[in-house]
């Protein structure tokens, strides 16, 4: 689905959770992340998100586009595009702009396709009411 | 007027040479100033504190990355310009600011590229590269939103300005933030590839459950739990045109 030079880069990842390490509370970055270890509750991001087939995340997800090979329990909420490989398992409600599925990848809960902004994007200077 | 701070090592018989080739070579360029020496009785902090009532143009560490990292954490946030020239080994922060040698360090200090640089803050104490521990038994806390637990063998390093840059790290510099790298590895039948993890943050807390102790810049030891910081361009040090940031 993700055409290279297209939306999601992960090849500069600000941030990398290895298969080496447990994360554990809300884990909120800026640019791309990719997990490939635990993580024991939120992931939410402004960039890409890419999620190994390894990797386990036991709570809602939240990104701008992302790529899912890895087990999440959770809600999965995208803005842009999200696919699932084929050895992706989530469990849990998803919400995007475009979605790809590849055949063995397991979901189960609801799925919602929209065009409207999922995320909240802070503007830079913009005060908060 | 610049001071110029030799260690307590230079004092060996085998250091007489170069340290009078040095002396000989700041005359030549017109750089000669105050030269103290570390010695039992005097302190590197002392001196420093004493050199600073001096309003020095620059204070200049000769010696290697201890006597720079002395020299830092000496300071105590006073603004004055700073310098190395390299002598013996362990001189990785002088080849990080492109002075390969005490040549080359004399040379720069004439030619006067000042760069400000990022201080990392560990429980007060500063270090300009990075410090590590052992990743066994270590605990991060990130921004105090989340903890990173390495699940085996390897080192965590908290790093300000990176030596020796980490796979697919682009920059030693992180440009105000601090970088977190986690090398471990999960010890398999066939695997025994250590497996990167990386964090750019701002405030990390570290603690070590086997009580084992952080090593800042490869020379202080400093006992978690450890808060670090960054102070932001707080350092001005004088580097040489093939510095490495």
């Amino acid at each position: 689905m993700f055409k290279k030079n297209e939306v999601a880069d992960f090849g500069n990842a600000e941030t990398i959770i290895g298969p080496s390490v447990k994360v554990e509370g809300n884990f909120v970055g800026q640019g791309n992340i990719v997990v490939e270890g635990i993580v024991k509750g939120s992931v939410k991001t402004n960039g890409n998100l890419s999620i190994g087939g390894k990797a386990k995340i036991t709570a809602a997800v939240e990104a701008a586009n992302a790529i899912i090979s890895g087990e999440v329990r959770g809600n999965v909420t995208v803005s842009g595009d999200l696919e699932l490989t084929e050895s992706a398992r989530i469990t849990g409600d998803v919400a995007a702009k475009t979605l790809s599925i590849a055949r063995g990848a397991a979901l189960n809960g609801n799925c919602t396709m929209t065009d409207k902004p999922l995320m909240k994007e802070e503007v830079p200077g913009e005060e908060k009411k | 007027m610049h001071s110029y701070i030799f260690d307590y090592f230079l004092g060996q018989k085998k250091y007489e040479r170069i340290v009078a080739t040095i002396e000989t070579r700041l005359t030549d360029l017109g750089l000669q100033g105050r030269n103290c020496h570390v010695g039992p009785l005097k302190s590197l902090r002392s001196i420093v504190r004493d050199e600073l009532k001096n309003n020095p143009k620059t204070i200049v560490a000769v010696g290697n990355n201890a006597t720079f990292s002395g020299l830092v954490n000496a300071l105590e946030g006073a603004p004055v310009t700073i310098g190395i020239i390299p002598v013996g080994s362990q001189n990785s922060l002088a080849e990080l600011f492109g002075l390969a040698d005490e040549d080359a360090a004399c040379t720069a200090l004439a030619g006067r590229l000042i760069e400000k640089i990022d201080v990392g803050v560990a429980n007060g104490a500063c270090f300009i590269s990075e410090a590590t521990i052992p990743a066994q038994g270590t605990i991060i806390e990130i921004n105090g939103s989340y903890t990173i637990e390495p699940a085996g063998a390897g080192i965590v390093s908290v790093v300000n300005l990176a030596i020796n840059p980490r796979p697919g790290q682009s920059a030693r510099q992180t440009n105000g933030a601090l970088g977190v790298y986690i090398q471990a590895q999960n010890r398999g039948l066939f695997k025994n590839e250590p497996e990167i993890s990386f964090i750019q943050t701002n405030h990390v807390i570290a603690n070590n459950l086997h009580g084992r102790l952080f090593l800042l810049d490869d020379t202080t030891e400093l006992k978690p739990p450890a808060a670090f910081s960054i102070a932001k361009a707080a350092l001005s040090v004088i580097v040489g045109k093939e510095r490495c940031f």
